[in-house]
């Protein structure tokens, strides 16, 4: 046993790649606890023509890119918004999501929702009326109006 | 500068400088670049007996040995996804650079194709399109696309190809909570790829493939084969062929043992069942696989891998473990005493017949940081099956094959995609 530990711990490279790596877990993604965040709205500027989605259609939209002529916006990882959205909506983490993701664009058979921080979201809901995205409901901005909710699931690890 | 020095530094440079390109205009419609990037360092305690070769292009064995490996599967790859003012029309060219066959790290345009999409369930794709062989063949390259440091090699490693010059068709139908997804293909292909006695080529002709795929919100279960027509180019193989077949007559061993080699088209077909589960925080994938082939110069194989794995914020361990067998007979054959050039024949064709067969139990982490990076580490304890295995070993020395004693590989993984 020593001397296969020897064998595992014998690299400087080794030990330097570990090294970054416990270094590194300082900055890793947001670990989101879902039910942290409240409610969820999916949300549209006021004039949209969206009405009110289903679970199912906002799952295609968001995960399928099943979009139409809609653009769908995502919120950043580390935002905990985001990891709950998609637990929510699909009992994905943050992980099973980038592993998602890169099989539908990778495939070529689509590409994720554009991503944007909280600002320019909510620039983009106020300016495009074409525009899609979630926000926790107790923040809706004016002039914006909730088409999908997204309650917490007790039972959600 | 090495070619692995030079992925290596832009795997380095990647989260801090690519990002995915959109453009768009009204005319000439909207274009994506997106791109992804693994670096996989690998090392295995052989003894410098053998090298280890996960490759997604199994390495002929160059002879270089090395230490730590970042040949095997690192990889970088390109892709453009044009979208033209056309209705459900796509054009998506994806470029890899990755080490080959003869273990040189080099460009290759694994995809370019049209896809047409007339509705949300059906979609054709034309040109050099995915091999759809197996579960994850679309998406073996993407280390994001998976928990462990490589394509699972129990099933992967038998498929040096990726990529199809032909069409093929998918169906998708929306059922109650879930999908009923059909997939077919038909084209051809050809590449090099190693054997037991250096370099081979390799051509596919008139390969039909299929798929079935039934799944869930957080599920999918596979089932998928396909059907070929192989030829094989070896100079050394054809040789002892030929030098067989001319005894034929005289010797029905020895046709029998020219048969093990041919040099004209044969048939190879294969089948694949996979089930997977995703559903936070619990994952698991496997896979089964069986190829059937009447030759040596493809074998007939049997694989199978199973990996899980629980995320606990941005850390996921996981545990794996796989098997393989070929199912070709690899029994010694000798030509009659008194044949003439019998022994040396014979002596040939023993020494070709080095089986794969290898269990293999592991365990590693895969971590997420922010900005669309992944690290994994991976420890894996392989062990040879029976006394005629090499397992997933090149360069082999005397006494490395049928070794006994496990080998353990330690690989370490950095993924990005943009």
């Amino acid at each position: 046993m020593c001397s296969r530990l020897r064998w595992i711990i014998s690299s400087d490279w080794l030990r330097g790649l570990l090294l970054a790596c416990l270094l590194a877990t300082c900055g890793g993604v947001v670990a989101t606890d879902s039910n942290s965040v409240g409610t969820i709205a999916v949300v549209v500027r006021s004039d949209s023509s969206i009405r009110l989605m289903t679970r199912d259609e906002v799952y295609a939209m968001f995960v399928l890119d099943r979009r139409g002529d809609f653009h769908p916006i995502d919120l950043p990882e580390s935002d905990p918004t985001r990891g709950a959205f998609y637990m929510r909506l699909a009992q994905k983490n943050l992980t099973m999501m980038r592993a998602l993701r890169a099989k539908l664009v990778f495939t070529g058979a689509g590409r994720p929702p554009q991503q944007l921080d909280m600002p320019a979201l909510l620039g983009r809901l106020a300016a495009d009326n074409k525009a899609i995205a979630y926000l926790p409901a107790t923040d809706l901005p004016s002039g914006t109006r909730s088409v999908a909710i997204l309650q917490p699931d007790p039972s959600a690890p | 500068m090495p070619h692995y020095a030079l992925l290596f530094a832009c795997c380095i440079a990647c989260p801090v400088t690519a990002q995915a390109v959109e453009m768009s205009s009204e005319t000439a419609g909207e274009l994506h670049l997106n791109g992804f990037a693994t670096l996989v360092a690998t090392r295995a305690d052989s003894g410098g007996a053998a090298d280890y070769r996960s490759a997604n292009y199994l390495s002929a064995g160059s002879d270089r040995s090395r230490e730590w490996d970042f040949q095997n599967d690192s990889i970088l790859g390109l892709q453009a996804l044009w979208t033209p003012p056309v209705s459900g029309v796509t054009v998506v060219a994806q470029g890899v650079l990755a080490n080959d066959t003869h273990d040189d790290f080099r460009p290759r345009m694994d995809w370019l194709f049209v896809g047409w999409q007339p509705s949300d369930a059906v979609k054709i794709r034309a040109g050099r399109t995915p091999f759809p062989a197996m579960m994850d063949s679309e998406v073996r390259w993407l280390g994001h696309a998976r928990l462990t440091t490589t394509p699972q090699p129990e099933t992967y490693f038998h498929l040096p190809m990726t990529s199809l010059d032909g069409a093929s068709l998918r169906w998708r139908h929306n059922i109650e909570g879930g999908y009923l997804q059909l997939r077919a293909g038909f084209g051809q292909t050809d590449f090099d790829t190693a054997s037991r006695t250096g370099v081979s080529s390799v051509d596919l002709r008139r390969v039909a493939a299929g798929s079935v795929e039934l799944g869930g919100e957080v599920w999918r279960a596979y089932l998928g084969g396909f059907r070929t027509q192989a030829r094989v180019h070896s100079a050394p193989l054809a040789s002892l062929h030929d030098a067989l077949a001319a005894l034929a007559p005289s010797q029905p061993v020895a046709g029998e043992m020219a048969a093990a080699y041919p040099t004209d088209w044969f048939p190879v077909s294969q089948v694949s069942l996979g089930f997977e589960y995703l559903g936070a925080p619990w994952s698991f994938k496997t896979e089964a696989v069986r190829r059937s082939s009447d030759t040596l110069l493809i074998y007939a194989v049997r694989g199978w891998y199973a990996v899980g794995g629980y995320t606990i914020g941005a850390f996921t361990p996981f545990v794996t473990a796989g098997r393989q067998w070929q199912n070709s007979d690899l029994s010694p054959k000798l030509l009659p005493s008194g044949t003439p050039g019998g022994a040396a024949l014979s002596a040939f064709y023993n020494a070709t017949l080095i089986g794969l067969a290898q269990r293999r139990i592991g365990a590693g982490v895969r971590y997420d940081l922010p900005g669309g990076a992944a690290l994994k580490l991976q420890y894996d304890r392989l062990k040879l099956d029976e006394d005629n295995s090499r397992g997933m070993f090149v360069n082999p020395q005397p006494g490395f094959i049928g070794r006994t004693d496990p080998i353990n590989v330690l690989s370490l993984a950095l993924d990005y995609q943009f």
